[in-house]
């Protein structure tokens, strides 16, 4: 029923899109002509990567950018964020567009001329630095999309906010930051942006191919750990103790049935892993206490409450059940990347403009997280992905994000770089 | 603690060796001979009831053969006690202590299978089932040899000190579920440690899978207590395509089960005495792809303290419940006590070892294990001091792991045992008798 109601909105909206062709055109043949300075940029990006909130060379690049095409900065947003503002003195929306900055702690193993040969300290440890997850590829597209626009102010109206946020890939520890503090200190105010687009570049989809999904796309990401408390003993008596190990091994079992048996796994995928667990420190004792922790990703918010809830549930039952206590911490990370369904269904058409019919289609959901979500928690926003995956590349092989041998194919980014144009002026244009 | 005890057991043990060094010749010589001169009739008894088992609680034809006897021997008989029991009693020439000797009277549900001449042909119904009947588990020679005990007992009337009660017991292998309670319980509870009131109670069972003539005993809990579990899961049915609109006892069912491995493994002091939680049955859906609503365990618990037992069934009760309330269902909890272990008397077990030594021979009598069978002879043992013993009786030229355990259709003893039997029931009664202070 409702996605009844959907197609007709989509319809309707393409039928009343009120862009004008030529300037689609134009667009698209600047995109064509913009494409060696994005891989230029991409390139200056690629080779000198900067940790999560430690973007500061970055930022003063993309400052710099936008600075000379005669935008209005603000820099220094949420740490390292740039934020160009660009009024067209014509009403019309508040449109957001969003690339991330941040690099990550791998060190570069691919052959690329332009590899990055940084290092730095992460975690009190040295290592390489890396953009091994193609936010270098989003900054330089966005560069691109800033100078396009802003070349053709004249035709525009409303207001575009380019956003470069810091730290998508997480603060340091004891430090705020990423989409959670943009948004915090104010991003989507002033003025107040009615809604934002984003895009992943993706190394495992061919280029010249954008990807998406309506309604959860990326998974929330929340962090639980629990605590057994048990009774100590030695090791040959149990009876004497509460076992927290044993009592631990239970409830991971338990664990598996809130995914199998209680989640109705139809309306979205869910996760539950536990990635660390600790517990005494010698053969012959039992411990007084044992401490596991995991990583939960929902796609759909009240699915995710109720995960939460049975997490709960399911710890402190089966701990009470063998007369210990289980301490149930569940710390909330990004919320799910929800693409607004009616704002994606109103989209598509830009994509195929951008890309070609053939070349758009919709994707599993995907259980990775994304901080785009923040955006998306105050106002409707629409994130999608772009092939970066090269023709020659067998798909099994194309060595996924956060890996040394990441690589992408900059023959992708014009696609990229239509995609934001074509959504931004689309939007733009669409009738209320 | 555990030091003085030991010393304590073996000084009595050795006083009363020592002490009763002058009367064993004499007793050993008449006690042997009678046995010995009675072995065919204990023989012929044995094949009797062999060959006309009865039911838990239907032991007619049983009883009134084990009242003839009785009766035949000018024995006060009283009968029925607890539906189909016998209680007689001998009143000795001496002032005394009332000793009790007890043998219980049922057969089992089984068809005989080991082609013996006198094998049973008995059928009947069991549960609403046709079946045949056996002695499978030798009840048949507990009253053998307890009536040519009573023989052997009556013709030395005069020298005996005290009183003998032989008891008759029906129902060891547990009545039907609208009679309980029966068995040794109902013995109890009709009387038959009272009037008069029985000092002390011995009790043997035959054992097929210990050498023939062999005795074997143990102070303290020798044989489990067994009690019922069901445990009812209730979750939530659905289609078996969306489990996530069901509550799914089965898998509760099963975490369950894992959960009560644990309340042996880790919560139970398994040095004190060993425990045991065995889920026997597993009922729950009828159809593939039907969630069910509801799953069913039923279980048996062996234990052999009473703490622990109690401990055991508390624990059950727990991680039943919770493990349920952990994934939304809830568990009915449903334990049936049913019979306590067997406890021997240690005092008492350690005072009556030389009488088993003169029976069977030094060599073989043996300490054993604590086994997690269970007996009924328990009750009477939670009102008086009791011991209970086993006798071997697995032939000399079958191989042990050929040997057929005893509820089976196989099941086979060799009668040259019994008369160890006898005798060793006639020399703790009398022994006690003698040992016995006011």
């Amino acid at each position: 029923m409702k996605y009844f109601l959907l197609i007709i909105s989509l319809i309707t909206t393409s039928v009343v899109a009120q862009v004008n062709p030529k300037l689609q055109t134009k667009l698209n043949q600047q995109a064509k002509e913009i494409e060696t300075r994005v891989i230029e940029w991409r390139r200056h990006l690629h080779q000198n990567p900067e940790l999560s909130n430690r973007e500061t060379q970055t930022a003063a690049y993309i400052a710099e950018h936008l600075r000379k095409i005669g935008l209005k900065i603000q820099t220094g947003v949420a740490h390292t964020g740039v934020v160009g503002l660009l009024e067209t003195g014509k009403p019309g929306p508040v449109i957001a567009l969003r690339a991330d900055m941040d690099a990550l702690p791998v060190t570069e193993r691919n052959s690329l001329p332009f590899a990055s040969k940084v290092k730095a300290t992460y975690n009190g440890q040295e290592t390489g630095v890396m953009h091994a997850c193609g936010h270098d590829s989003h900054v330089a597209i966005l560069m691109g999309v800033a100078e396009i626009l802003v070349k053709n102010k004249a035709e525009l109206k409303g207001t575009i906010k380019f956003i470069f946020q810091p730290a998508e890939e997480g603060a340091p520890a004891d430090e705020e930051g990423g989409a959670e503090l943009m948004v915090k200190q104010g991003v989507l105010q002033n003025p107040k942006v009615e809604a934002i687009f984003g895009l992943h570049v993706s190394s495992g989809t061919p280029i010249g191919e954008l990807t998406y999904k309506p309604g959860g796309l990326l998974a929330a990401a929340d962090n639980y750990s629990i605590k057994v408390l048990g009774r100590q003993a030695h090791g040959s008596t149990p009876w004497m103790s509460v076992d927290p190990i044993v009592v631990s091994a239970q409830i991971i079992n338990g664990l598996q049935t809130i995914i199998s048996r209680q989640t109705e796994l139809t309306r979205e995928a869910a996760v539950i892993s536990v990635g660390r667990i600790q517990s005494g420190i010698r053969e012959n004792i039992i411990p007084e206490e044992a401490f596991f922790a995991g990583t939960i990703r929902t796609l759909d918010t009240e699915m995710q409450d109720i995960i939460h809830e049975k997490i709960k549930l399911t710890a402190t039952k089966i701990a009470e059940s063998a007369g210990a206590k289980a301490e149930v911490t569940i710390r909330r990370g990004t919320p799910v990347t929800y693409n607004d369904p009616a704002l994606t269904h109103k989209m598509v058409p830009s994509l195929q403009k951008a890309a070609g019919a053939d070349k758009v289609y919709e994707i599993n959901a995907i259980t990775g997280a994304e901080d785009f979500a923040f955006y998306q928690k105050e106002i409707p926003g629409f994130f999608f992905f772009l092939g970066g995956m090269s023709p020659d590349m067998d798909p099994a092989k194309a060595p996924s994000h956060h890996t040394p041998d990441f690589i992408i194919d900059e023959a992708g980014f014009v696609t990229g770089v239509k995609a934001m144009l074509n959504l931004t002026v689309d939007y733009m244009f669409a009738k209320k | 603690m555990v030091m003085k005890k030991i010393a304590l057991v073996s000084f009595c043990l050795l006083s009363v060796t020592l002490l009763s060094t002058a009367q064993e010749k004499t007793k050993t010589t008449w006690v042997d001979a009678e046995a010995k001169t009675l072995e065919p009739k204990l023989i012929e008894l044995r094949r009797y009831f062999h060959e006309s088992p009865e039911l838990s609680n239907q032991e007619f034809k049983t009883s009134a053969k084990v009242v003839d006897f009785l009766k035949s021997l000018g024995l006060e008989v009283q009968y029925p006690v607890a539906k189909t029991g016998v209680v007689a009693l001998l009143k000795g020439g001496k002032p005394g202590p009332v000793v009790a000797l007890r043998a219980d009277m049922d057969g089992l549900p089984i068809t005989e299978r080991n082609g013996l001449p006198f094998a049973s042909k008995v059928v009947a119904d069991f549960a609403g089932q046709q079946t045949g009947v056996m002695h499978a588990c030798g009840h048949d020679a507990h009253m053998a040899m307890l009536l040519i005990v009573a023989e052997i007992l009556t013709k030395h009337k005069a020298e005996l000190k005290g009183t003998v009660k032989f008891i008759f017991q029906p129902a060891e292998e547990g009545a039907p579920a609208n009679e309980w309670p029966a068995g040794a319980e109902r013995m109890v509870k009709d009387g038959v440690l009272k009037n008069p009131n029985v000092d002390a109670i011995f009790g043997l069972h035959i054992q097929s899978l210990l050498p023939s003539g062999q005795i074997a005993y143990r102070a303290g809990g020798l044989m489990a207590s067994v009690d019922g579990v069901d445990i009812k899961v209730k979750g939530k049915g659905a289609h078996g395509a969306t489990p996530w609109d069901s509550v799914d006892p089965i898998v509760v069912a099963a975490q369950i089960i894992q959960g009560l491995q644990t309340v042996v493994s880790r919560q139970t002091e398994l040095t004190k005495a060993g425990a045991v939680i065995t889920i026997g049955s597993m009922h729950a859906g009828v159809r593939r792809n039907i969630i069910p609503e509801t799953a069913t365990l039923e279980g048996t618990i062996r234990a052999f303290d009473d703490a622990m037992q109690k401990k055991i069934h508390e624990k059950i009760k727990v991680t039943a419940e919770k493990i349920a309330e952990s994934a939304g269902a809830t568990a009915e909890v449903n334990i049936m006590v049913m019979y306590p272990a067997t406890v021997n008397h240690p005092e008492l077990t350690n005072k009556m070892v030389p009488s088993l030594i003169r029976a069977a021979g030094k060599e073989n009598v043996v300490v054993t294990q604590p086994v997690t069978m269970a007996e009924d002879f328990s009750f009477y043992q939670r009102e008086v001091p009791g011991f209970f013993f086993f006798l071997g009786a697995y032939p000399a030229n079958m191989n042990l792991t050929a040997q057929p355990t005893h509820h089976t259709a196989d099941f086979m003893i060799d009668e040259a045992a019994m008369i160890t039997g006898v005798k060793a029931l006639v020399n703790v009664t009398l022994d006690y008798a003698e040992g016995w202070k006011k």
